[in-house]
């Protein structure tokens, strides 16, 4: 918001406090995220992905079962009135796959779908995240081959376009790459964590004390050193080094894939803006396939989140593949607000004067009903801040002035062509 | 231009020379009390920030890439890459009490206050071992806890270990070993792949030297 011209003092009691984590929206921050929302939407719809409206709770059993473990330390929970616990949704993806594989099951497949909403996670508040966050996202469900993986790739790369985000690059992996090589190496579950965290922070040395530490052969020692090198464009030869580092038919799949869905990007000129990380081993717990993120600058965690999810719906209903992925909207928004400044405050097209003849309400309902935004003139609002005021003169005129014009008078009749040319300026 | 965060002191010191052994450009300018000094030809942004504070720069992307103490990377539990060791500021986290019960088992305290600079990692620590321990969070000499019974144990940065002899503690045991590591902000290596990989790759030349 601007700064306010009117000279009111702060109220004198002390302001309520808000949890941490949460946030208020007004103004152009309030109307940035809507129109955000709205922006994907419109783009989904184009895609023929329909809108899925899940609960905000549900069971905490559903949110934190098999399907979210990782997600089951960071829910909110709280007792429904029978003493069943019940949990804030964490994501919206877990009930999508929910309602898809528990009511959907016989619909004709894939299936397609679109949300937006907040979803909650207790987490610590760095990086642009919020304890309620807005998500939108897509899922396609029951569709298992790279057509699909790509389109919701282009989708992304098209929707973080539509949001108007000047810059930002998605990064590729396929955790079937990372699996394959972890059943060809043979470790047990507390020696994966580590390989795992290592691969996380990139950190080569410590993957390197990792494989001399668990005895690992040399050339084991040097394909999981390997995998630290499998980054770079989609024409660089990253997946050709990933074809050869392939120990077994998983890795060897994991390539195809990432080379049919690389194809498939090409077609959809997007290419441009992936890169490739066969190391990237970090996501949601349910994913099985590719997965990728989006960044963008000034904000240092990802932007979008998403992959291929085959065993999610299964725990619901019939086993379905998916992909799909997540927008962060908060972190979108930030980042677009601190790369472009802050979004401008919604203000009237039109301020309209109260009069004694009442003619103002045909006025202000006609230059409504054109579309124009307009405010009466009711308070104290300075309507300079308007792009123009209209005046009622009581004798069948009005008087409209417009910010470095003269003053433009005519009678009522007029309004609508005068509220058309207005309409005009402005778009 | 990549931004790099450093952190004042000594490993400032070291990874300057380390950077330019590596074919890099150092300040353009004596620093002095500025913060932020681009290099002389121009490629690297330099900004100078408290220990610290370093993998918070950088996590938060206000640096690319930054030069920090695991420890102190570990101690923010800072979200980043953290492609390479390197050859300076070899340290440990340590545990340390007055000489006195150096055979006491840690187990045996009783609620325990321990004087650190480094919460997070002491926390976890003691947590861990499932002894409840009472932080005392303090911002400097945090081997005087014992002498002044405003601690029983302390949980520092052993170097030489000559501190600690002054003050009449000994080590009990090590936390975590630490080393000056690069990081680099997860954002930015996906935007700046080429310039950063540039800059590590002559950076492990250098080193392997």
């Amino acid at each position: 918001m601007t700064h306010s011209s009117l000279q009111i003092p702060p109220p004198s009691i002390t302001p309520p406090a808000i949890p941490r984590g949460v946030a208020d929206f007004f103004g152009g921050a309030a109307q940035a995220r809507r129109q955000a929302e709205s922006a994907l939407r419109q783009l989904a719809r184009l895609w023929a992905y329909t809108e899925i409206i899940p609960p905000t709770f549900e069971y905490a059993d559903t949110l934190a079962g098999e399907a979210g473990s990782q997600l089951a330390a960071e829910l909110y929970r709280f007792l429904d009135r029978d003493g069943r616990t019940l949990a804030l949704r964490p994501d919206l993806t877990i009930p999508t796959a929910r309602i898809a594989g528990s009511k959907l099951y016989d619909q004709a497949l894939p299936q397609r779908f679109f949300y937006t909403g907040s979803a909650f996670r207790y987490e610590e508040l760095r990086g642009g995240r919020q304890r309620e966050f807005l998500q939108a996202g897509v899922e396609l469900i029951g569709a298992g081959g790279a057509d699909a993986d790509a389109e919701v790739l282009a989708l992304a790369v098209q929707a973080l376009q539509a949001l108007g985000l000047p810059k930002f690059r998605f990064s590729l992996g396929h955790l079937g790459y990372f699996h394959g090589l972890l059943a060809h190496l043979a470790l047990a579950p507390a020696e994966i964590a580590r390989v795992q965290a290592a691969l996380d922070r990139k950190s080569h040395d410590e993957v390197a004390d990792l494989a001399a530490e668990l005895r690992l052969p040399p050339p084991e020692r040097q394909t999981l050193l390997g995998l630290l090198d499998l980054i770079g464009s989609l024409e660089s030869d990253t997946l050709a080094r990933a074809q050869k580092l392939a120990r077994n038919q998983k890795m060897q799949d994991a390539v195809q894939r990432l080379q049919a869905i690389s194809q498939r990007l090409h077609h959809y000129a997007v290419h441009h803006a992936f890169m490739v990380d066969l190391a990237d081993v970090r996501g949601m717990d349910y994913y099985t396939g590719i997965t990728f993120k989006a960044y963008t600058s000034q904000m240092g965690s990802s932007i979008v989140n998403g992959g291929r999810y085959d065993n999610l719906v299964g725990h619901f209903g019939p086993p379905r593949p998916a992909v799909g992925c997540a927008f962060y909207l908060d972190r979108i928004l930030l980042a677009q607000r601190r790369q472009l400044g802050p979004p401008p405050d919604p203000r009237p097209d039109l301020f309209i004067h109260p009069c004694a003849c009442a003619q103002y309400v045909a006025l202000a309902q006609q230059s409504r009903a054109a579309g124009l935004i307009t405010a009466l003139a009711l308070g104290p609002e300075s309507p300079s801040t308007a792009a123009a005021s209209l005046r009622c003169t009581c004798d069948g005129g009005a008087i409209l002035e417009r910010p470095g014009q003269p003053p433009q008078r005519f009678a009522v009749g007029e309004w609508p062509h005068i509220v058309a040319e207005l309409k005009s300026l402005g778009s | 231009m990549l931004t790099i965060a450093l952190p004042k002191g000594r490993l400032a010191d070291d990874a300057l020379v380390w950077l330019q052994r590596a074919g890099w450009s150092l300040p353009a300018t004596d620093s002095g009390r500025k913060l932020v000094v681009a290099s002389q030809d121009g490629r690297l942004n330099y900004v100078l920030a408290k220990p610290m504070d370093v993998p918070v720069f950088v996590e938060q992307g206000a640096a690319d890439i930054g030069i920090a103490g695991r420890d102190v990377v570990r101690e923010r539990a800072a979200d980043v890459f953290e492609p390479m060791r390197l050859p300076f500021g070899h340290c440990r986290l340590s545990v340390a009490g007055p000489a006195a019960r150096k055979d006491l088992p840690l187990r045996l305290d009783v609620y325990p206050r321990v004087a650190t600079k480094y919460p997070r990692l002491t926390g976890q620590y003691f947590r861990d071992r499932g002894i409840s321990a009472e932080l005392i969070v303090l911002s400097g000499s945090v081997e005087l806890g014992p002498l002044v019974n405003l601690a029983d144990l302390i949980v520092d940065l052993v170097q030489t270990g000559d501190t600690l002899q002054a003050n009449e503690l000994v080590e009990l045991r090590t936390i975590l070993e630490s080393q000056a590591i690069l990081i680099v902000n997860r954002a930015s290596y996906r935007l700046h792949t080429a310039a950063i990989d540039a800059l590590l790759s002559s950076m492990r030349h250098t080193i392997g030297k």
